[in-house]
């Protein structure tokens, strides 16, 4: 178990190392520059200001000097705001973090619950109207969504303020528009899942067994039956986490999101960077973590 | 002797997208206390439906009851709601079927799957359960029973797994086994040990059996009574012995013409020539009539009636005189 567990951090780091140097490169490649602007920047200026960023250097010596600076835990500079990459992501990150677990747990609660439902009652109403729900939800975007959720819970009920931060109750409509879509693609998940299990011989068994429906479905059912679940929570808790630049944007959130697509526009190499290697070490984070939850949930898959 | 259960006019059928399906036709027989029945047939003859009619783990829908009933204990088992069922399966009619591959859930440690039986039909404490799941396995002739619970079913040997069921369903002490093929998915010499296992448990328990299976050799040895089923019918039953000895059903008789046989030269064995039919579309008359040597024209439109051969051993066959 431990040589399994280090052999996968080993193979993580590599992974993020891949990423990094894919990505240092591929911005550089980008037509234009953190400087480039409407109007014309005097020479002296602009060598002053690639100076300063350390722009002016060849690129290897670039990379090799980031690469220090990383193992330093230091992430450089933002070419566009006026502070350090670490200080934009430790301001920003923990609000998408929060909002991003209300999303989860709403995606957990609500997916996990609809779909266990409606397997144990398949081909009902139930379970119709549930994965018809579930099909919207997958299907309407969160920029429809978000929306329709501020009109009747904001603009019509007063229940929850539109957008902005500061409380628990300025989380609430955006995590829900974050993990619908989620909760959707679990429920479906989940109820299939279930179907498979419910449907196995061993199950039968149980059943001559004389053992309770409700303890059936607990016990021999919910452990085989959530881990086609538990593989998509992997990428799907990673991407709640890490936010979406949509939802973010609708409800005027201060999380990350927005720098992502705004550091793209700006050539802000450094944040580009930074928020590539959050991401990606919270999506290679999660995967590892399903892994674990694998084998505790199926005792046949064991890793030595 | 009062029948321990009594199978009367069994009608399990299925609606299904090809037609109704009917899987146990008017099927009826009775289990003594302390003997075991054999249900042969070939597969889909309808002897697995009949022995989950006998559960009620029958699908439904599809499957429905289209009469019949199942004495058990003075009460009729197809009227019972679902909580009296749940206080039946397992504590008093016990079942173990064909593939313990798959029969043990893989999740859960064989503790659990042993422990649960007692704590839902005893009330035990998970101690005391432990504790008499130890001695059952014991019994059923596991060595190192504290570490195989610990244990889970991939971790053990075919045998084992068939053993553990087989201990798992003798927990509560049921007055009846049904062993669905028990022995079909082991190997020859495991098969022997665990047809050895329920002898000895029908001896020593006194409990009675169902053995369902498919093959004639299985329960020559085993049972003391048998029940010939074809096409969701029953074809002929009687006494082990007297079924062996002057088989008086055309598909029974060609049945042990297709067994290899010790004790006789023997150059090529004789198949049942054509397929069983599908229970969607049974033949007219006699299902048996377009494979039989023996078929003549009322064979084809009428099904035929009962023909006693002795008291207790009877066939369904127009042509019993001519066998």
């Amino acid at each position: 178990m431990s040589l399994f567990i280090a052999k996968r951090a080993l193979s993580c780091l590599i992974t993020i190392f891949i990423i990094i140097t894919a990505s240092f490169f591929t911005v550089r490649l980008a037509p234009g520059s953190p400087f480039s602007s409407e109007r014309d920047i005097p020479p002296e200026v602009l060598n002053n200001l690639k100076a300063k960023y350390g722009l002016d250097q060849p690129i290897e010596k670039q990379f090799v000097h980031y690469l220090e600076n990383l193992l330093q835990g230091d992430l450089g500079l933002s070419t566009k705001y006026p502070r350090s990459v670490n200080e934009i992501i430790a301001i920003s990150l923990p609000k998408t973090l929060q909002l991003g677990t209300i999303a989860v747990l709403w995606a957990l609660l609500i997916g996990i619950s609809a779909g266990v439902f409606a397997a144990i009652r398949q081909n009902t109403a139930w379970d119709y109207s549930f994965m018809a729900i579930a099909m919207i939800g997958i299907s309407v975007p969160s920029f429809v969504l978000g929306p329709i959720l501020i009109l009747v819970f904001s603009l019509y009920l007063y229940w929850f303020p539109p957008g902005g931060w500061g409380s628990f109750e300025h989380m609430i409509l955006p995590g829900i528009t974050l993990g619908t879509v989620y909760a959707a693609y679990i429920a479906r998940l989940t109820r299939a899942g279930m179907l498979e299990i419910i449907r196995t011989d061993f199950v039968r068994t149980a059943k001559a067994k004389g053992l309770k429906e409700s303890y059936i479905i607990w016990k021999h059912v919910m452990k085989g039956g959530l881990i086609p679940t538990i593989t998509y929570l992997g990428p799907a808790i990673a991407s709640m986490m890490t936010g979406s630049v949509v939802v973010e944007k609708i409800f005027n959130t201060p999380g990350i999101g927005p720098y992502f697509v705004d550091a793209a526009f700006n050539r802000d190499y450094f944040l580009i960077m930074g928020i590539v290697i959050v991401y990606s070490t919270f999506l290679l984070g999660m995967n590892f973590l399903v892994d674990l939850l694998y084998g505790y949930l199926d005792p046949r898959i064991r890793y030595d | 002797m009062t029948p321990l259960i009594s199978v009367k006019g069994l009608k399990t059928y299925f609606r299904t997208d090809e037609g109704l399906v009917k899987a146990c036709d008017n099927i009826s027989f009775d289990v003594n206390p302390g003997e075991i029945l054999g249900v042969v047939g070939e597969s889909g003859s309808g002897k697995t439906v009949a022995s989950m009619s006998i559960l009620r783990l029958i699908a439904e829908p599809p499957g429905y009851f289209d009469g019949g009933e199942i004495i058990f204990e003075g009460k009729n088992l197809l009227k019972l709601s679902m909580k009296e069922m749940r206080e039946i399966r397992g504590n008093k009619i016990s079942m173990i079927f064909q593939d313990p591959m798959t029969a043990l859930n893989p999740f859960l440690k064989i503790e659990t799957q042993l422990t649960e039986v007692l704590v839902q039909h005893k009330s035990m404490s998970l101690d005391k359960a432990r504790a008499k799941c130890i001695e059952m396995l014991k019994k059923v002739g596991v060595s190192l029973p504290e570490r195989r619970l610990d244990m889970y079913p991939h971790q053990l040997s075919g045998g084992l797994r068939q053993r553990m069921m087989i201990a798992m369903a003798l927990l509560c002490r049921p007055s009846l086994l049904i062993a669905d093929e028990p022995t079909t998915a082991l190997d020859v010499t495991i098969q022997a040990q665990i047809l050895e296992l329920i002898k000895s448990i029908n001896q020593e328990f006194n409990t009675s059996v169902i053995l369902i299976s498919h093959d004639l050799g299985v329960v020559a040895g085993m049972t003391n009574r048998l029940v010939v089923m074809y096409a969701g019918k029953i074809v002929e039953s009687g006494l082990t012995e007297d079924i062996f000895n002057k088989p008086s059903h055309p598909y029974t008789k060609a049945l042990l013409n297709s067994i290899p046989r010790i004790d006789k030269e023997q150059k090529q064995l004789d198949p049942i020539p054509g397929l069983p039919p599908s229970l969607s579309s049974i033949p007219t008359g006699c299902p048996f009539h377009p494979r039989c040597a023996y078929a003549v024209e009322k064979c084809k439109t009428t099904y035929p009636e009962t023909a006693f051969i002795t008291s207790d051993h009877i066939s369904k066959c127009w042509e019993v005189s001519r066998l």
